[in-house]
């Protein structure tokens, strides 16, 4: 018996040519880490459900653009996502106060001295959702493929449509930001001004 | 090794004996290094408890749905290939025979032998008749499609009261409304008057 998986590229010609069982393990494969990314990115589960219908339907349809030659499904998938998202963030610019309201809330984290145990905590990982979620979108998206759906670097780099080493230095500066922000609750800025890596390095 | 080598050489080198020195004699570098791990260990949790969020099963239903709609339309299209052309060709052809019609019509404006007495160049025409349109042609009623009568349409000769005409929204001189006027009455199969034909 075969227990390995139906490449992806297979089973979208098979879901090509009607089969619904291919596009059944299709979707059951790829619509987690699709949903994840919308709900990360956007902050609304409703949105990322939204997203993630859209994403499968262009799949199904006949002119879909999918080209196994140029890269992953999975990196297809993503790329249609994230168009969607950026489409719905730069319509909806009210969303850049977030981060102005996030920093209200992290100012009322925890109760501990230091944040980086709170990170440990239940409600530390709750800030911590919520800091990626007001991280600026080009940081939020890196942080959000390579780390908590840990899409490789060069994987993101074609999704981004960016070198490598953009993505790599976006990471950088998205967790010295993460960092900064999860730490300026208790910390007057100054200070994290001297230690914020991101500096040492650029 | 300095601090900027030190963040240089992350994370390639994490067991690097000369960064692991480095972490130990700058105080400094280390608080950030165990901030940084704290930070990776935190998204690394993150990630592992976002794992269980996916869609509603009804975006499953509704996908579903799409899919089967989509192979339906897809295999039907492959059963009748002439419907794909059928489908490219024919608002190409309406657009054609509506833009012949069109230009047929425009610059032969009296071959149908039909005027609709709500027409700008009609409602101006001689102000000094009682009717403003008082020949024998066919005059389509305003509600009317201004289609020419069909064979299948009852003629009706009758004298028709001007104020009938005035109801039927032919434009009617005010000062004439009394009086009769012989004419047609074109009556449509379920009886409504589609138009009159003025004798008189």
């Amino acid at each position: 018996m075969n227990s390995t998986p139906e490449p992806d590229e297979n089973l979208v010609v098979a879901l090509r040519s009607g089969k619904e069982e291919a596009f059944v393990a299709l979707y059951g494969r790829r619509r987690g880490a699709i949903y994840r990314f919308s709900l990360h990115m956007t902050g609304s589960a409703t949105l990322a459900e939204d997203i993630t219908q859209e994403v499968f339907l262009t799949l199904i349809r006949d002119r879909c653009g999918y080209d196994p030659q140029r890269g992953t499904l999975a990196g297809y998938l993503f790329g249609i996502a994230r168009k969607l998202v950026l489409r719905h963030l730069s319509r909806n610019r009210a969303f850049g106060d977030a981060e102005a309201k996030d920093r209200k809330t992290l100012a009322n984290f925890g109760a501990s001295a230091d944040p980086m145990v709170d990170l440990m905590r239940q409600e530390g990982i709750e800030e911590l959702r919520r800091a990626v979620l007001a991280l600026p979108k080009r940081y939020r998206e890196v942080v959000v493929l390579c780390d908590l759906e840990e899409v490789d670097y060069l994987e993101a780099a074609r999704l981004l449509n960016c070198p490598i080493g953009t993505v790599r230095s976006r990471l950088h500066r998205a967790r010295a930001l993460l960092l900064e922000k999860l730490r300026h609750r208790i910390e007057p800025p100054s200070r994290l001004k001297v230690l914020d890596p991101a500096r040492s390095l650029i | 090794m300095t601090c900027h080598e030190f963040w240089d050489r992350m994370p390639e080198l994490e067991r690097d004996p000369v960064r692991l020195e480095h972490e130990h004699q700058c105080s400094s570098c280390a608080a950030l290094l165990a901030d940084q791990r704290a930070l990776a260990a935190g998204l690394r949790r993150l990630a592992r408890e976002s794992r269980c969020q996916s869609p509603p099963v009804a975006i499953e239903a509704k996908l579903l749905e799409a899919f089967r709609r989509q192979t339906a339309a897809r295999a039907g299209s492959l059963a009748r290939p002439w419907a794909t052309g059928w489908r490219m060709w024919a608002p190409a052809t309406a657009l054609a025979i509506a833009l012949g019609v069109y230009l047929v019509g425009g610059y032969r404006p009296s071959a149908t032998g039909m005027r609709d007495l709500t027409t700008p160049s009609v409602r101006s025409e001689s102000a000094n008749h009682d009717l403003l349109a008082l020949d024998s042609d066919f005059i389509a009623a305003p509600y009317a499609s201004g289609a020419v009568p069909a064979e299948d349409t009852d003629w009706v000769r009758l004298e028709v009261p001007r104020s009938a005409l005035i109801a039927l929204g032919l434009p009617v001189a005010v000062d004439a409304g009394s009086g009769r006027v012989e004419a047609e009455i074109a009556l449509s199969a379920n009886g409504v008057v589609q138009g009159v034909r003025l004798l008189q």
